[in-house]
C-alpha cells in the first residue's frame, strides 16, 4: 500500500510541475497586467494541438517543437494585448472577464470547428519508456514533462530576478506608478508580460500532450484549474503558483484515486471555497490593496 | 423598500408594455409547431436571461454559476417528479430553493472580497456541481440519462400540444420582467448601481452591500433554477452533461449582454434577436456545424465589450438621442 501511495506521489508531483508552469503564465499575466485571463486554459489546449499538429505534419517531436510554439506564443500574447486587452485595461472587471471569455469562446469553438471533438495525442518511441526506481515506475512523459517544466520554471525566475527587463516586469507587478516615475515603459512590459504568459503555456502545452489527449474543450478545465493554483498560492506571487501547482495535483490525483476522477473539479471547489474563506490572500500572498 | 405608489402608474412605458403584449400575441398569429417551438424557447431563455442580467447586469458580478442553479433546478424538478411522484409545479418551486442554497454558499464565501473571487467561485461551482452530479448518476442503476415518463396533463406539467408551453413560458418571462421592474422602484435599485461604480464609496454611505449583493444573487438564482425546472419538463430527458453544460449557460448570457445589461428590455430583444437565428441557422447548415454558432458568440461578446458596452440597448438610446423626435419619442421608452 505503501509503494501505491509513495507511486502517485511521485507521478502527482511531476504533474504538478507541469501544472505550475500553466500557473505561473496565468500568475505573470495577472501579477503585471492586472487583467482575469479566462481564456487561459483555451491557450493550453491551443498549444496541445499547435504541438500535435507539429508533429504530426512535421514530425518533429513534442518537447523539440517548443523552438517553434515558445516564439508563436509569445506573438500570439502581443497580438492578444494589441487585439484586446490593451483595450480593456481601464474597463470594469466584468468587462474584462466577459472579453477574455468571449476569447476563450472563439479558441473553444474554433477548434472544435476546425478539428472535430476527437482526442488526439502524441505517441513516439521516447514516450513509451518506462523507468524503474527500487518500487516505483517513471514513465518518460511525466518525467520528461516536469524535467522541461521545471528548467522553464527556473529559466523564467533567473530572468525575472537576475536581468534588468525582469526586474523591470517585478517592478511594474509591485507598483506601477513607482515604476512609471523610475522610467520603466510600461507599455512595453505589458505585452511582454503577456508573452511571456503565453510562451509558459506554449511549453506546458508540449509537455501536457504525450500524457492527455486534447480535445475542444479540455480548455475550461484548464483554466479553472490554474485560477484554484493561483488562488491557493496566492494572486501574482510566482512562488506560490509553483507551490499551488504541486499541491492540487496532489490533491486531484488523492481524490482520484480515492474516490472517483470525476469528482476532481468538486475537489478543486472545496480547496477554493476553504482557501477563500479562511486565507483569501492564498498561502504565500499579502494582504492587497483594494484598488 | 417603500414603493413609490403616487408615481408608480406613471412609470409605466407604454412603448417596452406594448411591445411585450404583441410577443404574447405572436403564439396565437405563428401557430404552426415548429414556430411555437421556437417561440418558447425564446421565452424560457429570455426569462433566464433576465434573471442572469440581475446579478450581472445590474449587479455588475458576472456569474457564471447560473448554469449550475439551472442544473440543480432541472433535477431537483424531475428527480422529484420521477421518483417521488412530486407535480412539477412545487418541483419548480423546491428547485428554485435549491438554487438559493447554492447561491448562498457562493455569497457567504466570496462577496466580503474582491470581485474576481466572486466570478471564479461562480466557475468553480458549475463545474464542481456537474462533477457532483455526474457522479451521483453514476452510481444509480437507471444510468447517467434520466428519462420523464410523458403523462399529459396540468398537474404534471405535460402537455400534448405545444401551445401550452409556449404560454407558460410566456407567464415566466412577464413575471421576471414585473420582477426587475419592481425592483427597479424601490430603493435596492439605488443600492445596486452604487455598489456597481464603486463599493467602498456606497460602504461609506451605509449602503449594506454584502445583504443587497445576496438578495439580488439569490433572486436571480431561484429564477433561473425555475428555468432548469421547466426546461427538464419540456425535454423529458436530462443527463448532466447537457444540463450543466457551459454551451447551454453562455447562450442565455450572450442574449443579455448583445441585447444590452443592466436593462429590463436587453435581454428580450437579445434573445429575440439571437435564439431564432441560431435555430435557423442550425437548421439551415445542420448539426456538424453547431460549433459555429458558439464560434460567432465568442466573436460577438468580444465585439460588443469594445465597441458597444451597452448592447442593442445603447445602440437604441445613442440613436434617439440623436435625432430630436426620436428623443421625444424616448420618453415613452424605458
Amino acid at each position: 500500500m505503501v509503494e501505491v501511495f509513495l507511486q502517485l506521489f511521485v507521478s502527482a508531483l511531476f504533474t504538478g510541475i507541469i501544472y505550475s508552469l500553466m500557473a505561473i503564465g496565468l500568475s505573470v499575466i495577472f501579477g503585471v497586467v492586472r487583467v482575469i485571463n479566462f481564456a487561459h486554459g483555451e491557450f493550453v489546449m491551443l498549444a496541445m494541438y499547435l504541438t500535435f499538429w507539429i508533429f504530426r505534419f512535421l514530425g518533429i517531436d513534442p518537447y523539440l517543437s517548443i523552438f517553434i510554439t515558445m516564439p508563436l506564443f509569445f506573438i500570439l500574447g502581443i497580438a492578444l494585448h494589441l487585439g484586446i486587452i490593451k483595450h480593456i485595461l481601464e474597463a470594469p472587471e466584468e468587462a474584462q472577464v466577459i472579453a477574455t471569455f468571449g476569447v476563450a469562446f472563439i479558441l473553444r469553438y474554433g477548434a472544435a470547428l476546425f478539428w472535430s471533438s476527437k482526442h488526439r495525442s502524441v505517441v513516439t518511441p521516447l514516450t513509451e519508456k518506462l523507468f524503474y526506481l527500487g518500487p516505483i515506475t517513471l514513465d518518460s512523459p511525466h518525467l520528461m514533462g516536469a524535467f522541461l517544466a521545471g528548467a522553464l520554471i527556473v529559466g523564467l525566475f533567473i530572468f525575472l530576478y537576475y536581468t534588468y527587463l525582469g526586474r523591470a516586469i517585478r517592478a511594474v507587478a509591485d507598483e506601477k506608478m513607482g515604476a512609471i516615475t523610475a522610467g520603466i515603459n510600461v507599455g512595453r512590459i505589458y505585452y511582454i508580460a503577456i508573452g511571456i504568459g503565453l510562451a509558459c503555456v506554449a511549453v506546458s502545452g508540449a509537455a501536457m500532450i504525450p500524457i492527455e489527449s486534447v480535445f475542444p474543450t479540455l480548455g475550461a478545465n484548464y483554466t479553472l484549474l490554474c485560477f484554484v493554483i493561483v488562488v491557493l498560492g496566492g494572486m501574482g506571487n510566482l512562488w506560490g503558483s509553483l507551490l499551488g501547482g504541486i499541491i492540487i495535483a496532489q490533491i486531484e490525483m488523492l481524490v482520484a484515486f480515492l474516490f472517483s476522477p470525476v469528482l476532481t473539479t468538486f475537489a478543486y471547489f472545496l480547496v477554493f471555497l476553504i482557501i477563500v474563506t479562511l486565507r483569501p490572500t492564498g498561502l504565500l500572498g499579502f494582504r492587497e490593496r483594494r484598488s | 423598500m417603500a414603493l413609490h405608489t403616487d408615481t408608480i402608474l406613471g412609470r409605466i412605458r407604454p412603448i417596452p408594455v406594448l411591445s411585450l403584449m404583441l410577443l404574447g400575441i405572436a403564439p396565437f398569429i405563428y401557430s404552426h409547431p415548429f414556430y411555437l417551438h421556437v417561440l418558447t424557447l425564446t421565452f424560457l431563455f429570455a426569462f433566464v436571461s433576465g434573471a442572469w442580467n440581475l446579478i450581472s447586469g445590474y449587479g455588475g458580478l458576472f456569474s457564471l454559476a447560473h448554469a449550475a442553479f439551472f442544473g440543480v433546478g432541472a433535477y431537483t424538478t424531475a428527480i422529484l417528479y420521477v421518483d417521488h411522484g412530486i407535480t412539477p409545479w412545487l418541483g419548480l418551486f423546491l428547485g428554485g430553493l435549491g438554487g438559493i442554497v447554492v447561491a448562498l454558499i457562493i455569497g457567504f464565501a466570496t462577496f466580503r472580497l474582491r470581485q474576481f473571487f466572486f466570478v471564479l467561485s461562480t466557475l468553480a461551482c458549475s463545474e464542481a456541481i456537474h462533477a457532483l452530479f455526474t457522479y451521483w448518476r453514476l452510481q444509480v442503476p437507471t444510468g447517467l440519462g434520466t428519462t420523464i415518463p410523458r403523462n399529459p396533463g396540468f398537474m404534471n406539467l405535460t402537455f400534448g400540444t405545444e401551445l401550452p408551453y409556449t404560454i407558460i413560458t410566456y407567464v415566466f418571462l412577464l413575471v421576471i420582467v414585473l420582477i426587475v421592474w419592481i425592483i427597479n422602484q424601490t430603493r435596492i435599485n439605488y443600492f445596486l448601481r452604487a455598489i456597481k461604480n464603486d463599493e467602498d464609496a456606497a460602504i461609506c454611505m451605509g449602503v449594506d452591500v454584502f445583504k443587497v449583493k445576496l438578495l439580488i444573487f439569490s433572486i436571480s438564482a431561484f429564477f433561473t433554477a425555475v428555468g432548469g425546472g421547466f426546461y427538464a419538463m419540456y425535454n423529458l430527458y436530462i443527463e448532466p452533461d447537457s444540463i450543466f453544460s457551459v454551451d447551454l449557460m453562455i447562450q442565455y448570457i450572450v442574449f443579455a449582454i448583445v441585447g444590452g445589461m443592466a436593462t429590463i428590455a436587453g435581454p428580450i430583444i437579445g434573445t429575440v434577436v439571437l435564439l431564432p437565428l441560431t435555430v435557423f441557422f442550425r437548421g439551415w447548415i445542420g448539426g456538424l456545424m453547431a460549433p459555429l454558432g458558439f464560434f460567432v458568440y465568442g466573436i460577438l461578446l468580444v465585439i460588443v465589450i469594445l465597441l458597444v458596452p451597452g448592447g442593442i440597448m445603447q445602440g437604441i438610446k445613442s440613436l434617439m438621442g440623436e435625432n430630436r423626435w426620436m428623443k421625444k419619442a424616448s420618453l415613452c421608452w424605458m
